[in-house]
């Protein structure tokens, strides 16, 4: 995955999006889809995450012959 | 300049980490590292270059050779043990962050057990018998 720096951004505008779509939905009385949104807001996250800390791993054997 | 570039993706990430940390704590850890990871990718081209340029001067030097892939290996340990250490405490975990340092320290301490021994031995033969 190419190093772009609008991830930090991406995964910001998630957080976001998920808290108030939380609030929303407390507010809405559904509490389930609340959680559900934080939860599906966290996969989504852990997805850029991994991708990135994959690349980053790889760089880094190969670089120091781990 | 690169370091511009580094610094201002240093204060944006830090920035909207404490954004975040307002709203949903655990969404922050993941800008931290994320940020972390990013200015660490930037930066590695230039690591590289410096990595060539120490392996090439010590491919002259032949005794060098065997121990010159024993630092750059312990150089990397080092490295990784100490950035898992600082997110952990970020996320405040500071019991995870000691052991990762703790078990950095042992992987470093085997790594350099040849060092020493081919050091004793000199000295014992360098020693009026």
């Amino acid at each position: 995955m190419s190093i772009d720096v609008d991830l930090i951004f991406k995964i910001a505008t998630i957080g976001i999006l998920v808290s108030v779509l939380n609030q929303v939905l407390l507010r809405a009385g559904r509490e389930e889809q609340a959680m559900m949104t934080t939860l599906a807001g966290i996969i989504v996250v852990l997805f850029i995450i991994i991708q990135l800390i994959n690349n980053f791993f790889d760089t880094v054997k190969t670089m120091f012959q781990l | 300049m690169d370091i511009i570039k580094i610094v201002i993706i240093g204060i944006a990430g830090a920035m909207l980490s404490i954004i975040i940390k307002s709203y949903k704590p655990e969404f922050s850890i993941h800008i931290v590292l994320s940020t972390v990871l990013i200015l660490f990718l930037l930066v590695i081209s230039k690591l590289e270059i410096i990595l060539d340029f120490f392996n090439s001067i010590s491919a002259q030097a032949n005794i060098s050779k065997i121990y010159f892939p024993v630092i750059i290996k312990i150089l990397g340990i080092a490295y990784i043990a100490d950035f898992t250490a600082q997110i952990c405490k970020d996320a405040g975990e500071g019991a995870i962050a000691s052991k990762v340092e703790f078990a950095g320290k042992v992987i470093i301490m085997y790594l350099a057990l040849p060092v020493f021994l081919s050091i004793i031995d000199l000295i014992n033969k360098l020693l009026p018998q």
